[in-house]
């Protein structure tokens, strides 16, 4: 019978000396799932999946992958699992073609099966124009493609995706992140490690918020939003506010803060209905000229932020990205 | 064996790097070993020299001494005067002159007076012809004292001068007491095999030694023995084939002269001793070099260094006692220990089939001895 829980991780325990890196950390992944593990730098994501794929050890806790124990032996479960590595793992020595085939051939030895599962990951991560290239000559974003075909060539049951879009220019984003819900598409789970909220909120099923090695929630990204009690952000474009009357909206039900910056008026509201209706009743009545409005439901960023008090990314990295 | 595929993947990738030492290296033990052969020794000729008489006697006997020099040296009649002479000299266009005093005869060959020379202070050819003419003086006073006229004696010494022993070189080598020409080969081949196994080894295993590439095998569901046993296999047949071609170029450039060398097993031998040590120094330090741009330099101390200091590029008999003294703890050493008693003896007494036995016995446990670093290097790095 076919399982249905493809990873099942109880407890796992997981220190480097003095520091707890993953705190009885709870997993269940289902067969079908996109699985995103949300959270910060060195919130233990990659702690995580390293004890999954038992390149490293743990202190206490269990991991089941396809309903056996994961053990550095476990052959068998291996041979259903495809890695791509947070960082780049390729021959530089060999070209994009041969470095494909070298990785699939690890997992299958039939040759002319494992030409046609080389040409699929070629066409799946579109590196058809630079088979011939070795690695150093390809961009930050081929790259990344490449280590993606390299890991899902040999079409695993379950993928493990460790941060693949970090440094990748946005083009090369939108393609990976689009290949990976086909992936999920033809049949394989997949797990996938991220700081960048907005590509897990895309393409997740479901979710969990990581931090300092504990799982903080679970669910969908529905279900993690309605878990807090932040609603949506609305914006509205005004000629301009005095501190009075930005005041007065502060003071408005359902509304948390308030903020007019170079006519630009931020109100964040709590969950619930009726806050953009009550928020330009009032600025009509208080003779307040106003533009475009548009309201923002909440992100996981605002999940991320309410549950742990403070931000997902820090200010630097969210403009970078 | 997908790791061996990959090893071997990776090494065909050097190719170039391989085809061009092995053609530095022919190219330099070719020039050198006909350079060599040029100035062959395997024949004997008597020195001869500008030699200068000046005869104040004319008679038989001092016709005779001119004859017997004559038969030796470059022989011309001198008239001129000190000056010239000194000149001559120091321009080494004579090296020696001879003066036959009037009544030669009587004076000299009766013991009465000396013979008068001139020669170039402290040099061999002094001493040279010296010894020439003292002999002809010995010889003909015994002919004299025995009764023999000045004309009969005369003709006696010269006779007894031409019919001098042949002087037939010793030929132990079996080449004309010359090394085998494919000595030289063999003797430059640790830089070239070190080299190609050094480079080769380092640049397959950092690829494949670099951290994310060896965590990605490590996920793999190819088991970490089956991966080392990959690695090692790839060693062995890189090793192969450097042996081949080791084995293929003194074929190919001395063909018959090697193939008929009484000493063809040993040199086979010593070859595999050395390929089996180059393996293990490759192996040490593909463990200890990371990154590609240091392999240049860590590569060049350890072939150069090892050459040189081992006899490879300088002949160990003009070494320093001491830099001999310190080359025997290095393997190479060893090879060139026994790679020199085979270049020189066509056939091996049983003391020196023993230092040749000995020779390699010490190359392999070398090759054991550093083979075991390199695990030890191997193991330190992976729990690192």
């Amino acid at each position: 019978m076919e399982e249905k829980t493809i990873v099942s991780i109880h407890n796992l325990v997981k220190r480097y000396g003095d520091v707890l890196a993953l705190d009885h950390l709870d997993l269940e992944i289902k067969r079908g799932e996109i699985y995103g593990l949300l959270g910060p730098n060195g919130s233990g994501k990659t702690t995580a999946i390293n004890c999954l794929l038992a390149l490293l050890g743990y202190d206490k806790g269990s991991i089941r992958v396809f309903g056996e124990n994961m053990e550095p032996d476990s052959y068998e479960s291996k041979r259903r699992i495809g890695v791509v590595m947070q960082n780049v793992a390729v021959f530089e020595e060999l070209t994009v073609r041969e470095n494909i085939d070298y990785f699939c051939s690890l997992y299958v030895k039939d040759k002319k099966r494992r030409r046609q599962l080389v040409e699929e990951a070629v066409r799946f991560t579109g590196l058809e124009d630079h088979l011939k290239k070795y690695p150093k000559k390809l961009s930050g974003g081929l790259l990344r493609r490449l280590n993606i075909a390299c890991g899902i060539a040999h079409r695993p049951e379950l993928i493990l995706m460790d941060e693949p879009t970090v440094a990748v220019d946005p083009q090369s984003r939108n393609h990976i992140l689009e290949g990976i819900k086909k992936l999920n598409e033809q049949g394989s789970t997949i797990i996938y490690t991220s700081h960048y909220m907005e590509e897990v909120e895309k393409i997740c099923t479901r979710i969990s918020i990581m931090d300092r090695g504990r799982i903080l929630a679970t669910g969908t990204k529905e279900e993690l939003k309605a878990m807090i009690g932040t609603g949506e952000t609305i914006t509205v474009e005004t000629g301009g506010m005095t501190g009075e009357q930005v005041e007065e909206v502060r003071l408005l039900p359902g509304v948390v803060s308030a903020d007019c910056q170079e006519g630009v008026l931020r109100v964040q509201c709590t969950q619930g209905a009726g806050n953009l209706t009550g928020l330009l009743h009032r600025l009509e009545e208080a003779d307040i000229p106003f533009g475009r409005v548009w309201s923002q439901p909440p992100t996981l960023n605002d999940v991320f932020l309410e549950i742990t008090g403070k931000r997902l990314r820090d200010r630097k990295e969210e403009e970078e990205g | 064996m997908t790791v061996f595929r990959g090893f071997i993947k990776l090494a065909l990738r050097q190719l170039h790097m391989l085809l061009l030492y092995v053609a530095v290296f022919v190219t330099i033990a070719v020039i050198v070993q006909l350079s060599l052969r040029e100035e062959g020794t395997d024949t004997f000729e008597m020195t001869s020299l500008p030699v200068a008489v000046e005869d104040r006697d004319g008679g038989a006997a001092a016709e005779g001494l001119k004859e017997y020099l004559g038969q030796i040296h470059r022989v011309t009649e001198w008239e001129g005067d000190l000056t010239g002479l000194q000149e001559k000299m120091f321009y080494r266009d004579i090296y020696y002159l001879v003066r036959i005093p009037e009544n030669f005869e009587a004076a000299c060959l009766a013991g009465q007076e000396k013979l008068e020379v001139t020669k170039i202070p402290g040099t061999t050819s002094a001493y040279y012809v010296d010894s020439q003419i003292s002999a002809w003086l010995r010889e003909m006073k015994a002919m004299l004292a025995a009764g023999y006229g000045t004309q009969e004696a005369c003709a006696l010494v010269l006779q007894a001068q031409s019919g001098a022993g042949s002087v037939r070189m010793l030929d132990e080598s079996g080449y004309g007491g010359e090394p085998a020409p494919h000595a030289f080969l063999f003797q430059y081949l640790p830089y070239m095999v070190l080299s190609i196994l050094c480079y080769g080894a380092a640049f397959i295993m950092i690829a494949f030694r670099r951290e994310e590439v060896r965590r990605r095998l490590l996920v793999s569901p190819v088991p970490r023995l089956r991966q080392n046993l990959g690695l090692m296999a790839g060693y062995l047949v890189l090793g192969a084939v450097v042996w081949v071609i080791s084995l293929i170029l003194p074929v190919t450039l001395y063909r018959g002269d090697f193939l008929s060398d009484g000493n063809l097993p040993y040199y086979m031998a010593n070859v595999t001793a050395l390929v089996l040590v180059s393996l293990s120094i490759a192996y040490v330090v593909s463990m200890c070099v990371k990154r590609a741009e240091t392999v240049n330099g860590v590569v060049n101390v350890v072939t150069l260094g090892m050459c040189f200091l081992c006899g490879v590029f300088v002949s160990m008999d003009v070494m320093a006692a001491g830099v001999k003294r310190a080359a025997a703890f290095l393997p190479v050493y060893w090879y060139e220990a026994v790679n020199g008693i085979l270049s020189e003896q066509a056939s091996l007494t049983a003391s020196q089939r023993t230092e040749v036995l000995q020779g390699l016995g010490l190359q392999l446990l070398f090759a054991a001895a550093i083979f075991g670093v390199g695990m030890a290097v191997s193991r330190y790095r992976e729990t690192d």
